[in-house]
């Protein structure tokens, strides 16, 4: 994989140094100066040093473990939440992304894996005990691509063993890699779901450093696919520039050239928004980048969101390409209001949304 | 440390070598010192037969204002280095003082010159100094400091980190330009200045000296430059119609049509002017049944013209 390039050393927390999965990561990286720490402070300290802490925090390896693994997905309050759940096995991320919230979210976080990941059959007892929903869906990639460190740790085939024969209950693995070897070789899970985050090329180009090219990542969706697995598209986010529509369509046209609809689980929408912190972190690390240039409004949480009749337009837009390949229905937003939400789903009669809005409950 | 009284003529001033305050004395410390001298020593080190001023900058300013010959000084004893005495510096300032962005880029540059590791000013100063404990923030402020022509309106406008970092990013020419113009703006309109000049230099691919030589924008700098701060708001709201043109042009459109509503008297109309809620509120005030009758009748027919369906067009644009 391309980021093992850039690593620059490996801390392992004294904890776990004797772990199996330490010694395999360390196997697989024989060259790499090995650091024993007793803490993340250690490794921050170190960080705080560093001209470009963010670019820094990817070239270290952080081998670790974590107590918890599960928490609600922080949907922004005042947003219609999809009742996503994280499953956090990663922190931080190699890919650099110039729109990347965990440039501002993380503070001198080093690339982490929590070795322990057998302590998480416990917890998913417990919360697959505790849920009442109809529909669960869980996902690995809030605080890093699901994939990018996978040939390391065999978290997917790990995690989708565990998920295996739990109806309805959905394990999504969210990337911008074309890494799904391991996946390709146990028997699809009906209720595991490879997602690909989507761009248009240029903005692939200019904004995704070290992620899989757009040609790359159809490709793998489609042998994903094709092998028999349910497969999620996420636009987000969707930049706002001067030939958005054509370029999207296009990547549309493409998606829908190699992926049959009936593979596809769900299609989310997201604009770009960001908080005021990530602007200035990103400005100083992608002086090139014009993303956050562009007409913005400070919306109800604070954050930066293009104005509402931009994302409006932009949705619908997206939302008639989709239905031309009859797929209107995979469709759902994400982070966004319920006035966003009315004018892209529609009233019914009684001028209330639509019902079921998210795809998987219909 | 020898208490002494020392001739004012025998400080030289010219050298700044500890000084990191940025402010004036304030009327207050003009009269006190004018009226009984200096009552708190300043402290001074001798160096080649004279006294370089280590703290006391606003008392000597003062008393030189005052006219007096004399003042106590408290002698650094031989021996202490140049970081040794600094440090007494900052830290006798440090539990008063609010520093402004302007003097820590100044404190930091000091110990940097003074031979502090920038480890060291990391771990133990920074998180005092209420900034980022981070290379980067030394990074920052040290290339802020080497801009002395700059530190009095940074001093004055009270940035943040934030601020300092995108005018750091402007080239040496749009710097001068952005700190000449600085001080038709308060400290809030400062920083969204030069965010919003950020994003237009970005933008238009244009330097800032080409954006503000603008029709448009051009007589209004020639205003502020012939000392008519009130042309400031009139840039700030060029500026900003320039970087937020939708939504600017949708409120110029809301509010128009909000005065062609005719509403009751005593009510007041109110929308969301980022545009993400699409309701009105309305404010009615009412002293009596009779009055809230007549108002909400008044309302009622007016809701009969077409205006209020073209608003919440415009609304849900």
């Amino acid at each position: 994989m391309f980021w093992f390039k850039q690593l620059k050393k490996i801390y392992v927390d004294r904890q776990v140094k004797n772990s199996a999965l330490v010694k395999k990561i360390l196997d697989h990286l024989p060259n790499l100066p090995v650091r024993i720490v007793s803490s993340l402070e250690e490794i921050q300290d170190e960080l705080r040093l560093a001209p470009d802490p963010v670019s820094e925090s990817k070239r270290m390896l952080f081998l670790t473990r974590e107590k918890y693994f599960i928490r609600p997905c922080p949907c922004t309050p005042g947003c219609v939440s999809c009742d996503y759940w994280t499953l956090d096995l990663n922190l931080n991320c190699p890919l650099d992304c110039s729109y990347c919230i965990l440039q501002a979210y993380f503070n001198h976080q080093p690339l982490t894996i929590a070795v322990n990941q057998e302590e998480i059959k416990k917890e998913l007892e417990v919360f697959f005990s505790r849920q009442n929903k109809s529909v669960i869906r869980l996902g690995t990639g809030e605080l890093g691509d699901s994939l990018a460190l996978d040939s390391l740790t065999g978290q997917a085939v790990f995690l989708a063993g565990l998920l295996k024969g739990r109806k309805r209950s959905f394990l999504e693995l969210k990337t911008k890699t074309a890494y799904v070897e391991p996946l390709i070789e146990i028997s699809p899970s009906e209720n595991l779901v490879l997602s690909w985050s989507l761009n248009t090329k240029r903005i692939i180009n200019s904004e995704e450093a070290g992620s899989a090219s757009l040609e790359e990542r159809l490709a793998t969706a489609a042998r994903a696919a094709k092998y028999g697995y349910k497969v999620g598209f996420h636009f987000d986010p969707i930049i706002y520039y001067s030939t958005w529509e054509k370029d999207y369509e296009e990547v549309i046209e493409e998606l829908f050239k190699q992926v049959p609809v009936e593979a596809i689980a769900w299609v989310s929408l997201g604009t770009l928004r960001f908080p005021a912190k990530l602007k200035e972190i990103a400005r100083a690390r992608f002086p090139h980048s014009l993303i956050y240039e562009a007409e913005f409004i400070q919306s109800w949480d604070g954050k930066f969101r293009y104005p509402r009749p931009v994302r409006v337009k932009v949705y619908k837009r997206i939302k008639e390409i989709f239905e031309t390949h009859n797929s209107g229905d995979r469709l759902y937003l994400c982070m966004e209001s319920s006035e966003v939400w009315r004018d892209f789903k529609g009233q019914n009669k009684k001028g209330k949304p639509e019902a079921s809005p998210f795809p998987w409950l219909i | 440390m020898e208490l002494r009284r020392i001739n004012l003529g025998d400080i030289k001033l010219e050298n700044r070598r500890y000084k990191f305050t940025l402010d004036e004395p304030s009327r207050k410390l003009l009269t006190s010192i004018r009226e009984s001298g200096i009552t708190e020593p300043v402290k001074v080190k001798t160096e080649e037969g004279g006294y370089i001023l280590a703290s006391g900058w606003k008392r000597v300013a003062a008393a030189l204002a005052a006219g007096l010959k004399e003042i106590p000084a408290q002698i650094f004893p031989g021996g202490l280095t140049d970081l040794n005495i600094f440090k007494l510096v900052f830290f006798e300032n440090y539990p008063q003082e609010d520093f402004s962005l302007a003097e820590k880029a100044l404190i930091i540059k000091k110990f940097l010159e003074f031979g502090l590791k920038s480890e060291k000013l990391i771990r133990e100063f920074l998180p005092g100094l209420e900034l980022p404990p981070e290379r980067q923030t030394i990074d920052v402020l040290n290339r802020l400091s080497d801009l002395d022509w700059a530190l009095p309106e940074v001093h004055r406008g009270r940035w943040k980190l934030a601020t300092a970092r995108l005018f750091l990013a402007f080239p040496p020419e749009g710097q001068r330009l952005i700190i000449n113009l600085a001080g038709a703006f308060n400290h809030n309109q400062q920083a969204e200045f030069i965010d919003l000049l950020f994003t237009l230099q970005q933008r238009q691919e244009k330097e800032i000296t080409a954006i503000l030589a603008e029709r448009e924008i051009e007589p209004l700098v020639q205003e502020i430059r012939g000392k008519k701060p009130q042309a400031g708001d009139r840039l700030m709201t060029v500026l900003r119609e320039r970087v937020n043109p939708l939504v600017n042009q949708i409120n110029r459109e809301i509010r128009q049509k909000i005065k062609q509503i005719d509403l009751p008297e005593k009510c007041c109309l109110s929308y969301d002017k980022s545009l993400e809620k699409t309701f009105v509120s309305l404010n009615l005030m009412a002293g009596t049944e009779e009055e809230l009758v007549a108002a909400v009748s008044h309302l009622s027919n007016s809701l009969k013209t077409d205006q209020w369906s073209s608003l919440f067009r415009l609304l849900g644009k």
